[in-house]
């Protein structure tokens, strides 16, 4: 795999999850609306926080999941809101990271033109939006934060703030699949489980 | 012959290394005879191996003796017998799994290719050999119980997302770009110069060391008023003379200078406010919340005072008429200990014992316009920036120590500064910077433990540039700034009223009137203002000023 676009890819990938992380949370209301401003990305306009801590907090989580990715070493992100009185997880947002460089085919077909990703995760942000509209609605609002698992090698190396953890599963949830997109390095899954 | 004597000087030096390693293995097998014998017998011993564990299925000995997995190490031929991994010989030749029963052998191999595994050196003792073995394969099945894969983590992001605020908002104006009052920014933030040491110490005997209350003010005309027990008393800041203006039967809960710096309202602990002319030291009149509750904290627009109370009831009272109480909400849970009108008196800050920070349109009834629940604590320190009408500060109480600022008008949240201690008061001021050549924009907050200081942040950087450390001996529970806005006069649990000049006097930024053309001074027209005899007093002319 060519490092240049290895890099690359890893860039597109963790620049997706931030967008679907700050999409998720403004949807889902966890964090109030006036937190947030529009911004044009992919040819859309999506909202990304401007709350300081948030952001910092945020990117914190991705600078150690872009090293994981950039490694190898991490094949699944999930994204958990999470009820603040029981700690129970309402909603649970996952993306898998499939790495090609893994499965040592050699197709040539891996190089995916950039406008081909940005459509596809076009695809998927405008999904993660309207799922709004079957997730059942969250009661209590404002009574909900979240969680960011990272599953990783075992042998990836773990900075103090992680933790390991259960996998925070939501029993008898419904889930449901997005599309999915390709770079020349990963393809990237998304999918929502959710309380029923 | 080569072979023999190559063999045996590896085994020597082995047994060099650990002698006492060989142990005595009280068994019946051909093994025990090798403890004394030489290294050639070693050497017909490797042969024997294979077959040695041909005949049990296992390799004998396995639980007795350690020994036996040490003097394994000079086989290099890999072994088929059934409790050897042929690929850990080759990778590791002094290395011995013995056969689980439960595990599976592919298991065993992924694990052996993990690169991060500590593996004891090659010359550590048989034990660590042993027990690095055993550990590694209880991990695997407390895994393999648990119905994970071994070779998976799932991590967790430990640290707490920041506090959401959580009420959402009654309208939405949208996003908006942030209007920045001042581009130039000063990059470089030098530490300020300030006296540490008080101008001027008064005392305040009787000074009650609460929190919630609001027992200090200090009016335009530059008097202050402090409340010492039940008396008030005046201190004149011109001639330095003292006078008692009133000595109450109830405890004084809060007291506030009208606009006009002329009354002084007093609230009480029987949730009555009394109106005081402080020129003729005359009673005006009372009023009557019909809470039965402290009031604590209180703010005028003119000819409205509004009250906060004890219960979380905010009243609007016009002073003017019979029926005092135009408005009442009751949003706040708590203790309401800050009020705070924006100078046009459209906006009004209320900070609550309930840890929220409320943003009120004094044109709409019922319901706030934000509710910021990011402070951990009682939120009493509220000041709205004189000069950019909606941006707030705001300080939390002795479990928050944070000063948060809001874009009124959004209700972003523009900027956090952590303190590290209580905040119980704050105050926008400025200070002429050499660097930009302009004036820097500064908050001072006053704290209380560990160091009861008084602390000015630059607003533009956050960061700290001044501080006088153990300002009073005790934690600072009100101040108030100068109307020159030079001056913080603290007052704290030491029962001391302290003086510090600790911002340099506003600069008097020019202003071109359109209609009369001449340069005017805001800050002179604002002290003025109260003379104006055109000022309507009702709300309206404030909103199209």
């Amino acid at each position: 795999m060519d490092l240049i676009s290895l890099k690359g890819s890893t860039r597109i990938v963790t620049e997706f999850f931030e967008y679907s992380i700050n999409s998720i949370l403004y949807q889902r209301a966890v964090y109030p609306a006036e937190d947030f401003a529009t911004v044009k990305k992919y040819d859309l306009s999506l909202l990304k926080t401007q709350d300081t801590e948030l952001k910092q907090y945020i990117r914190e989580i991705l600078r150690q999941v872009h090293r994981w990715l950039l490694g190898g070493k991490c094949h699944q992100l999930v994204l958990c809101i999470v009820d603040k009185d029981d700690g129970e997880t309402i909603e649970r947002w996952k993306f898998n990271v499939d790495s090609h460089s893994n499965k040592n085919d050699t197709d040539d077909d891996m190089n995916i033109p950039l406008e081909e990703t940005q459509k596809e995760i076009r695809a998927v942000l405008r999904q993660i939006t309207a799922s709004v509209t079957f997730l059942p609605e969250l009661k209590n609002e404002g009574n909900y934060t979240f969680n960011v698992l990272a599953y990783t090698d075992s042998n990836a190396n773990v900075p103090l703030e992680w933790t390991d953890s259960d996998s925070k599963e939501i029993a008898k949830g419904e889930s449901v699949q997005f599309k999915s997109f390709g770079t020349s390095a990963y393809s990237v899954g998304a999918e929502v489980t959710y309380k029923f | 012959m080569d072979k023999n004597s190559q063999l045996s000087a590896k085994q020597s030096m082995l047994s060099l290394t650990s002698p006492t390693k060989l142990h005595v293995i009280p068994n019946e097998n051909k093994i025990t005879k090798r403890k004394g014998k030489s290294t050639l017998g070693n050497v017909t011993n490797t042969i024997n191996r294979p077959k040695l564990i041909a005949k049990n299925g296992i390799p004998p000995l396995l639980r007795r003796s350690s020994s036996f997995f040490r003097e394994e190490s000079p086989v290099h031929e890999p072994l088929s017998g059934t409790g050897y991994n042929s690929i850990d010989q080759e990778t590791n030749p002094d290395r011995f799994i013995p056969q689980v029963h439960h595990s599976q052998n592919t298991k065993c191999i992924d694990l052996e290719e993990d690169p991060e595994e500590i593996k004891p050196p090659p010359n550590a003792s048989p034990f660590k050999h042993l027990s690095a073995q055993t550990k590694k394969m209880f991990k695997q099945k407390v895994a393999n119980a648990c119905g994970l894969d071994m070779n998976q983590r799932i991590l967790q992001y430990m640290p707490l997302p920041p506090q959401p605020s959580l009420d959402r908002p009654i309208f939405s104006i949208g996003s908006r770009q942030t209007y920045k009052f001042d581009s130039k920014t000063n990059a470089l933030a030098k530490l300020r110069k300030i006296n540490t040491n008080p101008e001027r110490i008064l005392d305040a005997p009787g000074f009650q060391d609460d929190f919630y209350l609001n027992l200090l003010s200090w009016s335009k005309k530059n008097v202050l008023a402090i409340a010492l027990d039940n008396s008030i008393y005046l201190w004149d800041g011109e001639s330095g003379d003292v006078n008692l203006l009133v000595e109450l039967k109830a405890t004084c809960t809060s007291l506030t200078w009208s606009d006009d710096s002329c009354h002084i309202s007093i609230g009480k602990n029987d949730g009555n406010v009394e109106i005081w002319d402080a020129e003729t030291m005359t009673h005006v009149r009372t009023m009557r919340s019909g809470l039965g509750v402290r009031i604590g904290s209180q703010s005028w627009l003119d000819t409205l005072c509004v009250t906060g109370s004890k219960s979380g009831e905010i009243q609007i009272n016009d002073v003017r008429i019979k029926n005092h109480v135009v408005q009442t909400w009751e949003r706040h849970q708590g203790e309401v200990c800050g009020l705070s009108f924006r100078e046009d008196g459209i906006q009004l800050a209320s900070g609550a014992n309930d840890n929220t920070v409320m943003i009120w349109d004094t044109r709409q009834n019922n319901d706030p316009i934000w509710t910021k629940r990011n402070h951990k604590a009682a939120v009493k320190a509220i000041s709205w920036h004189p000069e950019i009408t909606n941006l707030l500060a705001t300080g939390g109480g002795s479990l928050d120590k944070h000063i948060h600022f809001w874009n009124t008008t959004t209700g972003n949240r523009l900027g956090t500064i952590d303190t590290g201690s209580q905040v119980s008061s704050l105050h926008w001021g400025q200070s002429y910077s050499k660097h930009s050549g302009c004036m820097d924009t500064e908050i001072v907050a006053t704290g209380g433990t560990p160091n009861n200081c008084i602390t000015i942040y630059n607003y533009e950087t956050k960061f700290k540039v001044a501080e006088i450390q153990q300002a009073h001996d005790s934690r600072i529970v009100s101040s108030q700034l100068s109307p020159d806005g030079t001056t913080i006069a603290s007052v704290g649990g030491d029962e001391n009223l302290k003086f510090y000049r600790v911002f340099e006097e506003r600069r008097k930024r020019k202003y071109l009137d359109d209609r009369t053309h001449r340069y005017t001074d805001k800050l002179d027209t604002k002290s003025h203002e109260n003379d104006e005899p055109q000022r309507s007093p009702s709300k309206g002319t404030y909103i199209i000023r």
